[in-house]
């Protein structure tokens, strides 16, 4: 919201500097983005060209002789329409214009110039604000202009413009009238009543003019009907103060409806009287229903979106947009002034379709009734004066809203206790008399009336942060939390987790949990419904993801696109699911790894048994030793590598995945990891026990196998352990092979084995036996003895 | 302060409790701390940048 300061002084004294007055309204919580001059230029001055020669060495440059009143100053001016007598805006040497322009003494072509003589668009008006006369030549000034005074209080931009970004509960500051009472909360001001007067006929506009509402999503809408207007440029302080607040004026009665909206907050719409057919309708559209809209656009539009009709046809998008057909035309003699509110989420959901105006923002927001009525008579007593309108009198009208106060008890000792302040009783008093609302005290508790124009202020709460902000956030004293805070313990398992995938090489990434449809769907088998967002940015991040594959995959991608191969990342992040009516999200562990391994190990690639380690070593630190292992259970993912992919089993429960990417649409080597931290956390078991160490020698043995490609060294190594019983410490896979001297679709796997027990050493014999046994078995299982 | 509805939504008793909501803005202290000149770099997860971190200060 763009405030003109002088718009606003019109309903409140005021005396403070732009800067003051913006940092003030900051800390009362509406943040400025910018306080500047309208006309940010210096040193200019009324001038009048009494000379006028043409330029000896040019065919467009004239010299002239300009009398600025205390001097007479040669300058050297371009512009066509410099001549005799003209009063023009001289900008001194010294004068500084928008974007850093110096204006310096100096010679063009040879012949001296003390100055400029400038156009408006120099002044640094917005382009969409000047006039086809504006862009050919330098400003005319009136004739009676004084030679000397200055141009920019002559032609009234003596102003100022604070440029707010309000949030969104304050849809109130989004007019004049707010911005008053705002600012007299702050100073401790009465706002100035607005004018309201006006004749009207003796007529009633109800003997020929009826509304009807046909929808719930029109809670109150007035007619007023206006005769005989005459259309012609707006007064100058209209059109500047529009223009301050980001507004293109265009005649006086669309600057009317557009000023008023501005004072007001309610967005008018102004219908020419005569191309209407003694009626107006507000209903919901039907699907499919065209309107030619103002900027002679055919919109088609839907049941969602509320328009007016004549009767017949549709001739206005309401709160959005007007339709050409009825618009205000220089021949515009009759008017209806629309004046009403409309359902601020179907306003909003058309906008988004169409168009965003200054009405669409203002009814998104919600508005107060009263300011509807106010916005009709402030209309009538503008038109009146300044487009010479005759009122009609009566007003057609439906009103369902209610236009009373809000009230709201609540107690002083709530509003200390939510602050953490102790305010005095007549402090918190004081604060709503500033602020115009009325109360009376009863007891502890506060009855407060809060007038329509606040409607966002609905609970206890609102009332208390009326009381922090105006009292003053600056006025808190800093204090340092009395609590201890201490990080929770799924928190601090969460940091061990991820200090211990740093040193095993890895760098962590940051990743967005959003990603587009598509993904959210793949790397994963799991039965769950993807949960969409409503209203995404865009089409890339349209949906919570499940996996966190999709989000390294997207990391991996951007990195290989940089020539960057060697990608060794992981991340603790969280993946989001829906499971018939229930929402949940789980914390997960994510890593990716190709190209080359670790720093230390250059030249050699990521493989599988790279990711699979890494599992391991987390699985271990974390106390699952024994009790997990890699299966292949349910069906793998289609995105993964058929036979390099495994499940991570922990008590027989699938916790995560670890594979390759399927080399069909990877065409590298990667290799991720998942793992969901809930699942595998919650079967934790508690501290650890030492083990006694046997003091007998273990004895150890190698064996190799070869097995089909398709079987697993899981497989394998469980039907050892098994055939072993308890003699055997320890298994583990040294070696996988495939190529010369082994079969096609063949591997072989070789094994150290581990054997003792603690209370004696075992004779080869014994071990012997429990070798055969394994070879017997695994030979039922299809494998041979590599020999 | 956290809107009474949100508590409630969340299992707690807003006439009970009050919730304090902030943001410390850590991308930010992360800039100044080590020069980082534009934020997004922190979100782009270019190795180039990650394996700069691989270090104590």
């Amino acid at each position: 919201m763009k405030l003109s300061t002088n718009f606003v002084k019109d309903y409140i004294d005021i005396n403070v500097d732009l800067k003051t007055l913006a940092e003030d309204m900051t800390k009362a919580g509406n943040e400025y983005d910018s306080a500047e001059n309208f006309i940010n230029a210096t040193n200019l001055v009324v001038g009048e060209v009494i000379e006028c020669e043409m330029h000896p060495d040019s065919d467009h440059l004239h010299v002239c002789k300009v009398n600025i009143g205390t001097e007479i100053l040669q300058i050297v001016c371009g512009a066509p329409n410099v001549r005799i007598g003209l009063k023009v805006i001289v900008a001194l040497p010294g004068a500084v214009l928008p974007g850093e322009f110096k204006i310096k003494a100096g010679k063009i072509r040879g012949i001296e110039s003390n100055g400029m003589l400038c156009s408006i668009a120099e002044l640094g008006l917005d382009s969409k604000f000047l006039k086809p006369e504006d862009k050919e030549g330098i400003h005319e000034l009136p004739n009676e202009a004084q030679v000397g005074e200055d141009p920019i209080k002559l032609m009234q931009m003596d102003d100022s413009v604070i440029d707010f970004e309000l949030t969104a509960n304050r849809g109130d500051l989004l007019s004049i009238l707010g911005m008053a009472h705002e600012i007299g909360a702050i100073y401790d001001k009465k706002v100035k009543e607005i004018d309201l007067t006006y004749n009207e006929t003796k007529e009633d506009i109800n003997n020929n003019f009826k509304v009807e509402v046909n929808t719930e999503n029109c809670s109150i809408f007035l007619a007023k009907r206006v005769e005989n207007v005459a259309i012609k440029e707006s007064p100058t302080f209209i059109r500047n103060r529009l223009m301050a607040s980001g507004i293109r004026p265009i005649n006086n009665v669309v600057d009317i409806s557009n000023y008023v909206m501005l004072e007001t907050g309610q967005p008018l719409h102004y219908y020419d009287a005569d191309t209407l057919k003694g009626m107006l309708e507000i209903r919901m559209a039907q699907n499919g229903e065209k309107l030619i809209t103002l900027d002679e656009i055919e919109r088609n539009l839907s049941s969602e979106d509320i328009v007016i009709s004549d009767g017949e046809k549709a001739i206005g998008l309401a709160g959005v947009m007007g339709g050409l057909d009825t618009e205000i035309t220089e021949n515009t003699k009759n008017i209806i002034i629309e004046s009403a509110i409309f359902e601020p989420v179907k306003i909003r959901k058309t906008s988004k379709d169409i168009l965003r105006s200054e009405a669409s923002t203002r009814f998104e927001k919600g508005l107060d009734p009263n300011r509807t009525y106010m916005a009709i008579e402030r209309s009538c007593n503008l038109l009146e004066k300044y487009a010479d309108a005759k009122i009609v009198g009566g007003l057609v009208k439906y009103d369902t809203t209610n236009l009373n106060d809000t009230k709201i008890d609540i107690t002083f000792e709530k509003i200390n206790k939510v602050l953490g302040l102790k305010i005095e009783k007549e402090d918190i008093l004081d604060v709503f008399r500033k602020l115009g609302f009325t109360y009376e005290v009863e007891n502890e508790t506060i009855h407060v009336s809060v007038p329509k124009r606040r409607i966002d202020i609905t609970i206890p709460e609102d009332l208390i942060e009326e009381v922090g902000r105006i009292y003053g956030v600056d006025n808190i004293e800093g204090k340092l939390p009395e609590l201890p805070l201490k990080q929770g313990s799924y928190n601090k398992i969460l940091r061990k987790i991820r200090n211990k995938m740093i040193d095993l090489g890895l760098n962590e990434t940051l990743s967005y949990i959003l990603v587009n449809d598509r993904e959210a769907q793949k790397y994963t088998a799991d039965e769950f419904e993807i949960i969409p967002l409503l209203d995404p940015m865009t089409e890339e991040r349209n949906t919570l993801r499940y996996s966190m594959i999709p989000s390294m995959v997207k990391i991996y991608e951007y990195n290989k696109a940089r020539n960057q191969k060697d990608v060794s990342i992981f991340e603790i992040g969280k993946g989001f699911f829906k499971k018939g009516e229930e929402y949940g999200e789980n914390t997960k562990l994510c890593a990716l790894m190709t190209g080359e391994r670790y720093l230390g190990l250059k030249g050699k690639k990521v493989d599988f048994y790279d990711i699979k380690g890494i599992t391991e070593e987390i699985l271990d630190y974390l106390g699952y030793n024994g009790r997990y292992s890699f299966v292949i259970k349910n069906q793998i993912p289609q995105e993964f590598h058929p036979y390099q992919t495994a499940e991570i089993s922990v008590n027989n429960d699938i916790v995560g995945i670890v594979g390759k990417l399927h080399p069909g649409n990877v065409k590298e080597d990667v290799y991720v990891l998942e793992i969901n931290l809930d699942k595998l956390l919650e079967k934790r078991t508690g501290n650890m026990k030492y083990k006694e160490i046997s003091k007998f020698p273990s004895v150890k043995k190698d064996l190799a196998v070869i097995v089909d490609q398709d079987i697993t060294s899981e497989e394998i190594a469980k039907q050892i352990k098994k055939s072993a019983g308890s003699l055997l410490i320890e298994s583990k896979v040294f070696d996988i092979y495939t190529g010369t001297g082994i079969e096609e679709n063949k591997k072989s796997i070789a094994y150290s084995l581990e054997f003792g027990t603690s209370d004696r050493t075992l004779t080869d014999e014994e071990i012997n036996a429990i070798l055969e046994k394994i070879i017997m078995n695994l030979e039922k299982q299809g494998a041979n003895l590599r020999k | 302060m956290v809107h009474p509805n949100v508590l409630k939504m969340n299992g707690y008793d807003p006439e009970k409790y009050t919730g304090f909501a902030f943001g410390t803005g850590l991308d930010r202290l992360a800039m100044f701390k080590y020069g980082i000149t534009d934020i997004r770099l922190l979100y782009q997860n270019d190795v180039r940048f990650l394996n700069q971190f691989d270090r104590m200060d």
